[in-house]
C-alpha cells in the first residue's frame, strides 16, 4: 500500500489528466443522452403503438458487448474520443429512456384529470403537472446512466480516448497491479462523487410539495 | 392511418436532430489531427510499447520532427484500422499477423523471407503502406507450459498433444479465432483439447498457467515473462506457425513528406534479436522499469543517441 502511495504521488498529474479526460468522455456523452432520450421517452410515452419498439431498439443496442460497438465504431469514426463519446451515448440511452417512459405512464391518471379540469392544455398538463411528478425516476435514470458510463468508459482507452482505463490496461499488460489500482480507485471515487452530485440537484429540482409528502 | 406516418417523421426528426448536436459538439471540440506531427502507435502490451518507444525516441533524436504517442489500442484490428484511416502514422507489425490477420492469407508460408516480401508487396498494393525492415527478431506464437508439468508428461513438442488431450488450455481471444492461432493449429496437428480453450487476456495468461488455473498457454516467443515464471516453450514439430517478425509499418505519404525518416527508422533493423527483445520484455515485466525508460536504456547502449550524424 505504501508502494501504490508513492506511485500515486509520483503520477499525479497524469492521473488528474486522465480524470478529467474520463470525467469529459462520460459527462459529453450522458449530456447527449439526456438531450435525446427524455423527450424521445416524453414522446413514447403519449404515442404508445411506438413505445415497445423504441424500448426494445435501445435495449438491442445495450446487449451489444462494449468492445464489439467501439471496434464497428472505429469504421466510421476512427479512433479517439469521438467514437467513445457516441459509444458512450449509445450505452446511456436505456436507462434514460426506460425511466422517462415508466414515470410519465406512472402519473395518477386523477391528477391529470384534475389538471384538465382546471382548463390546462394538453402541454401545460406535461409541463407542469407530468414532468414535476416524473423527475425523480428520470433522474434516477439518469444517475444510473452515468454511474454505468463511467464504468464502461474504462475501455475507450482501448480506442486512444484516454481517460483512467489506460491505467488499468496498461497495468495488465505491463504486470504492474499498482497501475491497475491507479486507474480503478479514481473511477470508482468518481463514480460516487457524480452520483452524490446529482442526487443534489435532483433535490434541487424536485418541487417543493412532492418533499412534504415523503416525510 | 396517418398516425404511424407522422410517429415515423417524428422519430426521424429526433435522430436527425441529435446528429446535429453530435457535429457541433465534435466542432468545438475540434480534433483536428495536427499535420507537423508523427502519430506513433502499439498496440496494448508491453513489447509493442518498448518498441512504439524505440521508434518514438529514436525519430525525437534524429529529427525536428514532434511525436505524439497514441499507443496501447485495443489489438490488431484497432491498430491497424487507426492506420488506414490516418489517424496514426506508424506502428510495429509482426510479418505473421499481416499475412494471417489482415491480409487472410490462407497458404501456410513457413519461410521469413517470402512471409515479409509478400506482405510488403501486398501492403503496398493494397493499403499503400510500407513495411520498413524488420528489427531482427522473431516474436512467433508459442504453445507454453509450466516447464516441471511438461517435464512430468514428457512434453516436448507440440504433437505430443496427441497422447494429452485432457490438458486445460487459456489462449488469447486472437489466437482463438484466427486462423493462424488455435483452429489452424487444431487442422495442421489433428489433435483437439477436450475441453474448449478458455479465453484469456494477453496480460493475464502467464499468470493464469503460472497459478495452475491453465495448463497451457499461446505465449508469445519473446515474452519475458516465460523465462520469469520458468514456462517451456514447445516445439513447433509440423512447423505450423508462421514466423513473426516485427519491422514498423508506415504510410507512404508520410515517407514522402519527410525523405529522411525512412532511413532513420530503418537504422534499427537486424539490431533487436530474440535475446535482445526478450530481455527488454523481461526488464519490464519483471523488474517493474517503464517501457520509456527500457527503450532509452537500449538506444543509448546501441549508441542511437549520439550527437546527429
Amino acid at each position: 500500500m505504501r508502494e501504490f502511495g508513492e506511485l500515486f504521488l509520483e503520477r499525479r498529474g497524469e492521473v488528474w489528466a486522465a480524470t478529467l479526460e474520463h470525467l469529459d468522455l462520460t459527462l459529453t456523452a450522458v449530456a447527449m443522452a439526456v438531450l435525446f432520450a427524455v423527450p424521445l421517452g416524453i414522446y413514447i410515452s403519449r404515442e404508445k403503438n411506438v413505445s415497445a419498439s423504441v424500448l426494445g431498439i435501445a435495449g438491442v443496442i445495450q446487449t451489444i458487448p462494449s468492445l464489439a460497438l467501439l471496434g464497428f465504431m472505429l469504421t466510421f469514426l476512427g479512433i479517439g474520443a469521438k467514437p467513445a463519446i457516441v459509444a458512450l451515448f449509445l450505452y446511456s440511452l436505456l436507462p434514460i429512456l426506460r425511466n422517462t417512459f415508466t414515470a410519465l405512464n406512472e402519473v395518477d391518471p386523477a391528477l391529470k384529470e384534475a389538471a384538465r379540469g382546471m382548463g390546462m392544455s394538453s402541454m401545460q398538463t406535461l409541463v407542469k403537472v407530468e414532468i414535476p411528478l416524473s423527475l425523480p425516476v428520470i433522474m434516477a435514470g439518469i444517475r444510473t446512466a452515468t454511474v454505468i458510463t463511467i464504468g464502461i468508459a474504462t475501455l475507450c482507452a482501448l480506442i486512444g480516448a484516454g481517460g483512467l482505463g489506460k491505467f488499468i490496461f496498461r497495468g495488465i499488460a505491463l504486470n504492474n497491479s499498482g497501475l491497475i489500482l491507479l486507474g480503478v480507485i479514481p473511477s470508482a471515487a468518481l463514480a460516487l462523487i457524480i452520483d452524490f452530485v446529482l442526487g443534489r440537484v435532483e433535490k434541487l429540482l424536485v418541487p417543493k410539495g412532492l418533499k412534504i409528502d415523503k416525510q | 392511418m396517418s398516425n404511424k406516418l407522422q410517429s415515423i417523421l417524428v422519430l426521424v426528426g429526433l435522430i436527425v436532430a441529435i446528429i446535429i448536436v453530435f457535429l457541433l459538439v465534435f466542432t468545438i471540440r475540434g480534433e483536428e489531427r495536427d499535420h507537423d506531427k508523427i502519430i506513433i502507435g502499439s498496440k496494448e502490451f508491453t513489447e509493442q510499447l518498448i518498441l512504439a518507444e524505440l521508434l518514438a525516441q529514436l525519430i525525437e533524436a534524429k529529427t525536428e520532427l514532434k511525436v505524439e504517442r497514441k499507443t496501447g489500442l485495443g489489438g490488431t484490428l484497432i491498430c491497424f484500422g487507426a492506420l488506414e484511416k490516418g489517424e496514426i502514422d506508424l506502428y510495429p507489425e509482426y510479418t505473421g499477423t499481416g499475412l494471417k490477420a489482415i491480409l487472410k492469407h490462407e497458404e501456410n508460408i513457413t519461410d521469413s523471407e517470402e512471409v515479409y516480401e509478400l506482405v510488403k508487396k501486398k501492403f503496398m498494393a493494397e493499403y499503400n503502406l510500407e513495411w520498413l525492415k524488420s528489427f531482427g527478431f522473431n516474436n512467433t506464437y508459442a504453445l507454453a507450459m509450466r516447464k516441471e508439468h511438461a517435464d512430468s508428461l514428457g512434453i516436448s513438442k507440440i504433437s505430443d498433444f496427441l497422447a494429452h488431450s485432457e490438458l486445460a488450455c487459456g489462449f488469447t481471444a486472437e489466437f482463438n479465432e484466427r486462423d493462424d492461432g488455435y483452429p489452424g493449429l487444431v487442422r495442421h496437428y489433428g489433435f483437439r483439447f477436450e475441453s474448449d480453450p478458455k479465453d484469456l487476456d494477453p496480460g493475464l495468461m502467464y499468470k493464469a498457467v503460472k497459478e495452475k488455473e491453465v495448463d497451457v498457454i499461446s505465449a508469445f516467443a519473446t515474452d519475458g515473462r516465460i523465462q520469469a515464471y520458468n514456462l517451456k516453450v514447445l516445439d513447433d514439430d509440423k512447423k505450423f506457425f508462421p514466423p513473426y517478425y516485427a519491422a514498423p509499418v508506415v504510410r507512404s505519404a508520410i515517407l514522402e513528406k519527410n525523405s529522411k525518416l525512412g532511413d532513420i527508422l530503418n537504422s534499427l533493423a537486424d539490431h533487436i534479436d530474440d535475446v535482445d527483445m526478450s530481455r527488454m520484455n523481461y526488464e519490464v515485466d519483471n523488474d517493474g522499469k517503464s517501457p520509456s525508460q527500457v527503450a532509452k536504456e537500449f538506444l543509448t547502449r546501441e549508441g542511437f543517441l549520439r550527437k546527429k550524424d
